[in-house]
This record gives C-alpha cells, structure tokens and sequence, in this order.
C-alpha cells in the first residue's frame, strides 16, 4: 500500500500584506496541488489523503472553492480523500455541502462522516472529520471499534492536536497518541500542524505543502507513505512540494563592519526571488552605520520575493564622527547635539528616546552631504 | 552715496527739461501737490540707474512722455567716497549712457550701465534685469512704507555681510534653513500648517484606511456572525425535525389516540342509555301527575255545582226589596226637579230687569259726556274754519323773503349807483324871484321857491316863455350798471307780483303775521288732540253725538220711560233687584243639594238591583254547564274509576324509577366521559400540532438553507480574513506615518530652536541699530526679529505680534527699520540714500513729531529724501528744501 499523506493546504488564504504579490502567493498553494499530483503519479502512488484544512475558511468564495477541486480534476488515476478540518468544519450547508458531493468526480472523495472506507483491496481509511471549529472528545475514538475484515490494513486520518504535545495548531480538537496502538491502526495521518513531524511510530503530522507564515516550515512539504502490509512499519519519505520559502532571521549588530557579512549570508540563501525573509535587527548602530544599513536593505529587498525587517531592536548610537558629518559647528550640530541629549536622557519614555535616535539618523541622512548626494 | 542733482527730460509729465535742485547731506525734503510728479522723479533715479539704457522693458515705456519726440533721459549726480559722478542715460529713442568720475568719462553705453552697478555693489540678475541690493531695501515707493521691510537675496546678502562683519557668520544657518525647508516639505505632504491632517496627504490616506477595513472588517464579521448563527440555527432545526418524525413516537401517539377513542365509545353508548331510561321515568311521573289532576278536576266540579245553588237561592229573595227602594228615589228626584225650574224662571226676570236698569245707568252718562262733545265740536270747527281761511290767504302772498332779501340788495346797489352819480352830477340850483313866480318850470313842475338838486338826467327848464333851458348830464360811467339793475329789479317785481319794494316787504309782513296764526291754530288743534286733517276729528265727534242720541233711545224704550229717570232712582232699584237675586240663588241651592242627594241613591240602587241580577245569571248559567260536565247521577261512578287510574299510574312511575337508578349506579359518570374526550382532543390535537410543526420547520430548514447558500456564496469567510489582514497592515501603515511625522516634527522643532537661538545673537546689530529709532517713538520697546529680517512682534512689557498694530503703527516701525538697517550699511561704508515716498500718512501730531525726530537723526548719517504732498505736516521736518525747476533756463519753478 502506497499513499502521499498530505494537510493543511489552506486554499484561499489572503496574504495582503504582499500587496501586489499576494495573487502569487494564492497561486502557489493551488500549484502545489499539482505537485502532489504529480509526485503521487511518480511515485505509484494511487492515494492522497489529506488530513484536514483543504480551505482556509469556511465560507470561501466559488471560485476559491472551486479551484482545487479543478486542479485535482487533473489527476483523474488519483484518488484523492479530502477530511473536514478547523479551519473547514462540515456543516450543514457549509463548505462541503457546497461543493455538492454527487456532482464530484468519482476519484475525489469527501469524507464527512466517520465510515469506514476499503481504499483497495485489504486496506481500509478510518476519517475522523471535525463537524465544527473546536471539538472536546478525540473524535478518533471510534477507530476502537471500527469493523474492518480481518488482516485489514487500516489507515487513520485526522485534524487536530496530539494530547500532551506542544501543538501549534489553532483548535483544541485532542488526538490520543495511543490511538494508533488502540484502533490497531497501521498508520495515522494527521493534519493542523504546520510544519513535517512525527510523533510517534506511525503517526506523522505531514506539514503543509506551500508554507504560509514565518516561523513554520520553511519548505512546503508532503509525505509519501509506503506499508507493506497489515502490522508492517510504515515507510515516511518527505516529498518537496513547495515554491516559496519563509525564513525568519536574527541578527546582531555592533558595527558597521558587520553589515557586508550579514548580507553576504543573507544572500547565501539559495533560490533568493522565490525566498520570504522575516529579518529581526537587534543592536546598535551609528548613524553612518544606519544609512548603510537602509542602502543595503533597499538592495537586498530588490533580490528577495519580500523582505520584512524588525528594526525595534536596533538602537542608533551617534559617534563624534557622526556628528562632525552633521556638522561641526552652527544650527545642525546644536540640533543634533540636543536630539542626542534626548535619546541619551533615561528620565525620557522610551518612546521619546527612540523617536530622537530616528530624527538624529534622519538629520544625519539629510544634512551629511555625502548621503544626501546617495539619497539623490 | 549721496544725491547732489537730478534733472530729466522726456520723463512722465515732463515733456521738456526738469531739475531737481538742493539736494544736500541728511535730510531733503520734496513737498509739492498731488500730480506734480515727485513719484515719477523717483522713478526716474531707479531707471538710471539700475535699468540698461537699451531695455524695451514697459516700464521704461511707461516713464516716457506721452507723444513726446525726444529720448526719455535722466541724468543723475552723486557723490560717492569723495568722488562726483555722473551717470546719464536716454532711453526709448537713441538710447545712449554716460558715466563720469569727476567729470572725466569712465564707461560709455553697456559698460556705463554695469560700471554704475560694480559702483554700488549691486548684481545683474538674470537676463537684463539687474538686483538693486539695498537700493530696493530702503527706497520706498508710494504706497508701500506700510509693508515690513522684506529684502530679496541681494539685499539679504547685503544686510547679513554688514551683520557678519560684526558678530561673524550665523553657523549653518542656510543649511539648517535648506534642512528645514526640506523637512516641511514632506511634512507639508502629510499636515496642513494648522498641524492637521492634510486630506490628500498619506496621514490622512492612512487614518482612511483604517476607517475604511475596520468596517468593512465589521461588515464582514458580521455576516460571518449571522452565518454562523443560521448555521446552528439549521442544526438545530434538523435535530428537532428528526425528533418531530421519529416514527415510532408518531405511532405510539396514533395508538393512544385509538385507545382514547374506543373508551370515549363506552362511556357515549352508557350515556344514551341513561339518557332512555330517564325519558321513561319522566313519561311515568307525568302519567302519575295526569291521573292525580284528573281526580281532583272531578271532586273541585262537584263542589262548584253545589256552591252556585246556594247563591242562586240567596239572590232570589234579595231582588224584590231592591226594586220596590228604586221606585221611591225616582218620584222624590222629580220634585225637586219641577222646584228648581220654578227657580230658575224667577231668575230669568231678574235678569231682564238688570239689564234694563245697566242701560239706563249707560244712558246717564253718555247724556251727560254729550255736552261736552258738543263744545269739542264747536271749537273744533272753529279752528278749522280759521286754518283754511290762513291757509287760502298764504297761498295768495307769493311774496318769499329770500326774494324780498334780493330786491333789497339790489336797491341798495342802485341807491349807491345814485349816490354816486349824484355826487359826480352838475347841481341845479333855481331860486325863483318872486317876479317870476309860476313862470319856471322844471319838467312838469313848476316851481315855487329855490329848488336845488343835481342834475342826473336831461332837464328841461321852462322860465316862462322867455326860455327853455335844457341841461344835459355827461354819461356816467354807472349809467350801464345802473339799468341793468333796474331792469333786473323791475323783473324781479313782475315774479313776485309787486309793484314796488315797499309792497313787496308789506306782503311780507304779512305772510309773516299769517304764518304765525297758523301755528297757533295748529297749537290749538294739537291741544284738541287733533294731529292732522281737523276735519276727521270733527266727524268722529259728530259720529260720538249720535251714537249718544241712539244709546239713550234704546235705553228708554227698553225701560218703557218717554225720559231718563235721576240716577238716585236708578241706583236704588238696583240694590232692589240683587237683594231679591241673593234669595232665589239660595233657595235654587238647596233644592239642588236635595236633587243630588236623590240622584246618587238612586243610582245606588239601579247598581244593586243591577247587580243582583247579573249574579243570578251568571250563577246559574254556571250551574247549568258545570251539570253539563258531570251530571249528579254520575258522580259516584265517576269519581271511582278515577281513584283506580291513579293508582296505576304510581305504581308503572316507580318502576321506571327503580330501573333508571340501577342504571346510574353502574355506568360511568358525565365527569369521566369529558375526561375521555378531551382526552382524545388532546392527543388529535397533539398529532395535528406534530404536524405542522414539522410543516414549519421543513419551511424554515429550506429558509435557513436558501440563506446559508448565498452566504457561503458570497465568499464571506475569505471577504472577512481579507479585510482582518487589510485593517492590520492599515493600522501598522498609519503607526508608521505617524510615527514618521512624529520623528520629522521632532526634527524641525530641534532645528527650529537652534536657529531661533542663533538668529538672536545674530540679528544683534540690526537691533543695536534700530534702538536708538525705536526709542524715538516707543520708549523701552525692542523688536522680536524673524527669519529673512522679518518683524514678528513689538515688546512692550508685553509681546505684541506685528501684524496686530494699527496700520499707522506698522508703517512707522517698518519705516524705523529701513532707517535702522540704512544706517547699519552707512556705518559699514555703504551708505545707501534712505528715499520715502508718500510716507507716514497715518501718523498722528505727536507720532510724526517723533518720525520726524528718528530721520532727522538718520540724517546725520546718510541721506533722507523724503516725497511728500502733506507740504504743511511736513513742514517742521526742517532738512533742505527740493525743488524741481521746468524748462532749458531753469527759470520755472513747480515745487519748492
């Protein structure tokens, strides 16, 4: 038995704060349903089932719930076993119920209630789907007692947080990670984290196949599943399903100097136009050092698909040669002797503070000629 | 530099040659009129010597004399640094110019124009035009002393040399005004200048933002919301449609109700039975009840039959005593009848006699009012006969005063015409000598003695027939006024009927005597109670006396008298007469009285006969129909087959009884079967309820449905994650504007500070310069300067923003000013000629006075020119005395 275990794919998710780009980003999670197509076809795989949270919402719009169901159309020799998640609970006339089950081609199954199904010969889906946002039994329970013939191979699929595990997902929805041994089960396919884990033995949580926020996976993933038959091991390869990459780096700065190398690594990363980097600035800088730093963010956000920057962290500390750039005398020095006096002041809020190390590094900008010259 | 001389030509008014002379150190004053052409003169200095002599700029155009052939020049003199100059240029036609240094020639053409500007330190501007440094600071045109002084770049920079060269240059004062402008710039972009929101600024993009996706955010929420409602509004619709058709609850419900039904079945049929047996007992009761009343019908029947032939008995022997009492009453009633008729013919005779008697009484007394009537009468036709007699003589004198009033006047008019004419007449005068006695006539009469009289119309004179002496009178003028009015008199005679004035006022008289005797009459006949024609009056009068007469008559023939008896007789009789009334009244009652009497017994007795009678009929007609029902042979019989039918009855009735109570005892009771029924309403009721509420709740499934779909349609869940993500990115971009602006703001206040702290030790000269001025006029008060020289405000104990002085006030501090900065450059070697044109117009006495002070204290460093048409207000401004001298001799002068 040879299936792709996959989750949380999230259809319709908004990414505004892309602007222009968001469609991109929409786009790839659709793309990314062809790629487990394509990977199952590739594999001999005959099976996806994907535990839970194919829709971002429960209410899309048609056209957002329609658009999987399209691309998977084109996988018509795959089998492909959609669960209810948190995120797409199955209710009456809810997201499933639009989708109008009967009018589904034979190959895409929804699985709204908890039945048995024989996927071939000898080997049987046990679903859980979640019938609203947030459930306080294990609906897997009923795997206990589900009947299947004798030697079955049976297969487990479900949304939700394994019991006593540091869960990220947004639901409470317990999973008992005994379940496994208890239902008998050869494998547990589990859905709601976002990120490739296993939790135990034949219980994986597959991770989301295009990643969708900083600090999750960097890479969309998706599991091809291999049992050799009832009471064998199963085999778990990680397939690489997804386009975009969101990273999340710290770093430190104390000078200047440093600059050339953090961009250096930064851009050491592979695949730079199709990399989400969430950048956290922390240290201190001097106002000659902060004008290169904006000139060199200004280059690499021009590299990445986007570049979001922290800079709360990073403080501005004005040297003698900083205010000499400002002046050396006369109107601009005393302004910036005083801004300098201000975020030095600790008996000032630390808004204050903050707000004069930026009117010192924007007096800097403007009235050092050598980079208003750069800024023009 | 210092203006020694100034003479044009061909300049605004001036068509030929003029010359300003008298020009000298400190002040100079050119007082003269209105549209003498001081302004132009002014105009004139700044053309030469700042204008290129080939400019076709229009405002050289302008300068020049209208139609005036020759070039427009000016030629100006001054001294500067101990050296004479003369600068001259024409412009317009043949445009030429000439500098000369102490008479020698120094440039010629385009060199003298740009050699007199490196000699005042003044640039070319771009293109032709050129920047007069100073000269534009401190020349003042009309018109525009009101203004603070507001120096361009030239003069800027020659005011901040002369300050540089005091206390040093102002540090990175234009950087911090170049940063400045560059931070204002944006943050203009974003604020107004009250600091506000600019709306097509990003702050107020970013605040729309916000607004815009937190609503629809809301909006969003909201129909997720009521999504999320009507989805577990529909759950719980089917959890209640699937419990409401359970089919083995609705068959167990069914079940009841057949249940419910059959025993409600029993309880119907006990009651209708009970319901027969009741009907039974209650047809025996009545049976009973029937056989009873028949019995007693029969024994009430026989005592009936024997009471009515005890009475008919009993009124048979009380008829014939009633009878016999009937027939006495009759005969005593028909006499008293025969005495009252008796009576009442006595009365009748009586009456007559009254009668009688009331008209002899009637006929005394019209005799006696008789007399009476008869003198009315006479005095009444008396008055008559007078009024017709005044009447017929009225209407003869047709004389009315009005015309009387006329004629008099016109008498009077002619008697004045006479009078007149008289007086202006010849007067004849004859005395007749006794010789000649009879022998003068005059007219037809002959004279006797001295006759004097005026001669107002043609006299014959006979003397005898010794001569006719005829004299004539002249025409007097009256003469035709005069017959005029005796004509219009002698017509005015012919309408009343007169022949003179005297008869006219004698019928006058007369009418008037008339008149009054009328009124009297009329009094008179008033008086008689007469208002009208007195000969109606005298009718009814004549109508009373005869019907007098005939009352009398009738009263003696119905008294059988030939006279009317003394009314003592009369009154005597008739006291005769009621005595014997009163006695026939009395008698007339009594017998009444007895008739009455007689009458109400009889009809007493009729009653009772009457009576007795009827009972005695009806009794035993009574007797003979109740003999009809039961014949007394048959009243035994009967009366025992009645006994026998009663005792029958009671006994079917108690039967019937008996059985409807067994009855009772053993069939339920009304109370269990209204149990059973509406038992079985219950559980109908219960079933129909059932069914329509599943009826309802399919409706509202499909509702509920219907609107879910088009929700989910409407892709609301993705709309609201949408518009969540937007709000937040609104919300961080407007943290960042406002952040920015917060960070700029602090930016511009900082530099804002340290150039206001730098430009105070700067602008020190000006202010050491304006001090002693600014004392003149406001004892103690120092200026606040702003950026570019500006003055912000006065203090005076207290700040005073300039822009809030009168206006006098502004013009002469902005006039103190120029002369403050004026003497700043003179100080540093740069005098600059301080020219005011048409200035301090709102000055008042005492302020002027002190104007006049600060120039004159200008003056001693540098040259004053001031432009006035006030010649007397600026008279005690003393200086040296301008004036402008038309013509090629100068021998003209205009102002002086």
């Amino acid at each position: 038995m040879r299936f792709v275990h996959t989750a949380d794919w999230q259809i319709g998710k908004v990414f505004k704060r892309f602007g222009p780009k968001e469609e991109t980003l929409r786009q790839a999670r659709l793309a990314a349903i062809e790629r487990l197509g394509a990977a199952a076809l590739v594999n001999g795989a005959r099976h996806i089932l994907v535990a839970g949270d194919i829709y971002d919402c429960e209410a899309p719009s048609p056209v957002t719930l329609r658009a999987p169901i399209e691309r998977m159309k084109a996988f018509p020799d795959i089998h492909w076993h959609l669960l209810p998640g948190n995120h797409d609970p199955h209710r009456p006339q809810g997201v499933w119920d639009r989708l109008r089950p009967g009018e589904l081609p034979g190959h895409i199954h929804l699985h709204l209630a908890p039945v048995a199904m024989e996927l071939e010969a000898g080997a049987f889906l046990l679903p859980a789907p979640l019938t609203r946002r947030s459930e306080l039994d294990d609906l897997t329970a009923w795997m206990d007692t589900a009947t299947t013939p004798a030697g079955a191979l049976r297969v487990g699929l479900a949304h939700g947080s394994v019991t006593n595990f540091a869960s990220e997902g947004e639901a409470t929805n317990p999973i008992d990670p005994a379940r496994v041994t208890r239902a008998g089960l050869d494998y547990l396919a589990l859905g709601d984290w976002h990120r490739t884990l296993q939790v135990a033995t034949a219980v994986w949580y597959a991770g989301t196949p295009e990643p969708d926020r900083a600090g999750g996976q960097e890479c969309g993933t998706a599991l091809l599943v291999e049992i050799a038959g009832p009471g064998a091991p199963a085999s778990v390869t990680p397939l690489a399903t997804g386009t975009y990459r969101w990273i999340t780096r710290s770093e430190r700065l104390a000078d200047a100097g440093e600059l050339a190398d953090v961009e250096t690594r930064l851009r050491a990363e592979p695949d730079l136009p199709r990399l989400i980097l969430r950048l956290r600035l922390e240290g201190a800088l001097t106002l000659a050092g902060h004008a290169e730093l904006q000139r060199r963010l200004v280059d690499l956000e021009a590299a990445l698909f986007h570049l979001e920057v922290d800079q709360s962290g990073l403080l501005a500390r004005p040297t003698v040669a900083d205010l000499e750039t400002i002046d050396f005398d006369g109107v601009l020095r005393r302004s910036a002797d005083l801004l300098k006096g201000l975020a030095d002041d600790t008996g000032q809020s630390p808004q204050t503070r903050r707000r004069a190390e930026q009117a010192l590094v924007e007096l800097f900008l403007h009235a050092a000629p050598s980079q208003r010259d750069e800024a023009a | 530099m210092r203006i020694q001389a100034l003479e044009v030509e061909g300049i605004g008014r001036f068509a030929g040659i003029a010359r300003v002379d008298g020009f000298g150190p400190g002040v100079n004053v050119l007082a003269a009129g209105n549209e003498v052409g001081k302004s132009t003169l002014f105009r004139a200095v700044r053309t030469c010597l700042f204008c290129r002599h080939d400019s076709k700029a229009s405002e050289i155009r302008d300068l020049a004399a209208d139609e005036c052939q020759l070039p427009a020049s000016v030629q100006l003199t001054f001294e500067r640094n101990g050296h004479s100059y003369v600068i001259k240029k024409s412009f317009v036609r043949s445009p030429s110019a000439t500098l000369t240094q102490d008479g020698v020639e120094l440039a010629r053409g385009k060199q003298a124009d740009e050699a007199i500007w490196d000699l005042l330190g003044v640039q070319p501007g771009s293109g032709r035009s050129v920047e007069d440094g100073a000269f534009g600071l401190l020349w003042v045109a009309q018109g525009a002393s009101f203004t603070a002084p507001a120096p361009c770049a030239g003069a800027t920079s020659v005011l901040n040399a002369a300050i540089e060269a005091e206390v040093g240059t102002l540090v990175g004062g234009e950087r911090a005004r170049q940063t400045l402008a560059r931070i204002q710039a944006e943050l203009g972009r974003s604020l107004t200048e009250t600091e506000r929101p600019r709306s097509d600024g990003p702050l107020a993009r970013a605040l729309r933002e916000v607004e815009h996706w937190t609503a629809a955010e809301r909006d969003a929420q909201g129909k997720l919301d009521l999504l999320e409602q009507q989805l577990s509004e529909l759950r719980q619709l089917r959890r209640q449609l699937a419990e409401l058709t359970d089919p083995a609850f609705t068959a167990r419900m069914q079940q009841e109700l057949v249940e419910a039904k059959m025993s409600l079945d029993d309880a119907l049929s006990a009651a209708k039975e009970i319901r027969r047996l009741e009907a039974e007992e209650s047809a025996a009761r009545r049976a009973t009840e029937g056989a009873a009343q028949r019995l007693k019908q029969h024994r009430d029947l026989c005592a009936r039959i024997d009471a009515n032939r005890h009475v008919e008995a009993t009124l048979a022997r009380e008829l014939p005593a009633q009878n016999a009492q009937e027939h006495e009453l009759r005969g005593a009633l028909a006499r008293s009848e025969t005495r009252i008729v008796k009576i009442e013919q006595g009365q009748q005779g009586l009456v007559v006699r009254a009668h009688a008697l009331e008209m002899l009484a009637a006929a005394l007394l019209r005799a006696e009012r008789k007399e009476e009537l008869a003198r009315q009468l006479d005095t009444l036709e008396q008055a008559a006969a007078d009024l017709r007699e005044t009447d017929a003589e009225l209407a003869q004198l047709a004389v009315k005063p009005k015309a009387v009033d006329a004629l008099d006047a016109l008498e009077r008019r002619i008697a004045a015409l006479d009078a007149q004419a008289a007086a202006a007449a010849a007067h004849l005068a004859v005395e007749v000598l006794p010789a000649g006695a009879g022998a003068v006539r005059i007219g037809a009469d002959r004279l006797g003695g001295p006759h004097a009289a005026p001669v107002l119309a043609p006299t014959e004179i006979r003397v005898g027939e010794l001569a006719i002496i005829r004299v004539t009178p002249a025409a007097h003028p009256t003469r035709d006024e005069r017959q005029s009015l005796e004509a219009d008199r002698a017509a005015l005679l012919r309408s009343i009927g007169v022949a003179s004035a005297a008869q006219a006022h004698a019928r006058l008289s007369r009418r008037r005597d008339l008149e009054a005797m009328r009124k009297g009459i009329l009094a008179q006949l008033k008086a008689l109670n007469v208002d009208g024609d007195p000969a109606l009056a005298i009718d009814r009068l004549k109508s009373a006396l005869a019907e007098a007469d005939a009352s009398i008559a009738a009263a003696l023939a119905t008294s059988a008298r030939n006279a009317l008896p003394p009314r003592q007789e009369v009154e005597a009789e008739k006291l005769a007469l009621a005595q014997e009334r009163v006695s026939l009244d009395g008698e007339r009652a009594k017998h009444e009285e007895t008739r009455h009497l007689t009458r109400a017994a009889l009809d007493t007795a009729l009653a009772l006969r009457s009576g007795t009678e009827s009972k005695l009929d009806v009794v035993r007609a009574n007797i003979v129909a109740d003999a009809a029902l039961c014949a007394d042979a048959d009243r035994g019989a009967r009366e025992a087959a009645l006994v026998t039918d009663l005792a029958h009855a009671e006994a079917a009735h108690q039967t019937a009884h008996a059985t409807l109570t067994t009855a009772r005892q053993v069939l339920p009771e009304a109370p269990e079967i209204e149990r059973r029924q509406a038992r079985c309403q219950r559980l109908e009721q219960a079933l129909n309820n059932q069914n329509n509420e599943r009826l309802r709740l399919e409706r509202e499934v499909g509702r509920l449905t219907g609107q879910i779909q088009t929700a989910g349609g409407d892709g609301v869940g993705e709309a609201l994650a949408a518009a969540q993500e937007q709000r937040a990115l609104a919300e961080r971009e407007r943290e960042r504007v406002q952040e920015r602006i917060a960070t700029l703001q602090l930016l511009r206040d900082t530099i804002s500070a340290s150039l206001t702290q730098g430009r105070h030790r700067y602008y020190e000269p000006v202010r050491r310069h304006l001090r002693p001025f600014l004392n003149d006029l406001f004892p103690g008060a120092e200026l606040e300067l702003g950026e570019g020289f500006s003055i912000d405000a006065i203090r005076r104990g207290r700040s005073e923003a300039f822009r809030r002085l009168s206006d006098g006030t502004q013009e002469q501090i902005a006039v103190l000013v120029r002369l403050a900065m004026g003497a700043m450059l003179a100080e540093r070697g740069q005098a600059v000629p301080v020219i005011l044109d048409d200035a301090l117009v709102y000055s008042d006495d005492d302020r002027i006075q002190r104007m006049f002070d600060a120039l004159s204290r200008a003056g001693k460093h540098q040259q004053i020119i001031v432009l006035t048409c006030r010649l007397r207000a600026f008279a005690p401004l003393g200086g040296h005395a301008l004036s402008v001298r038309v013509g090629a001799t100068g021998d003209s002068s205009l102002a002086a």
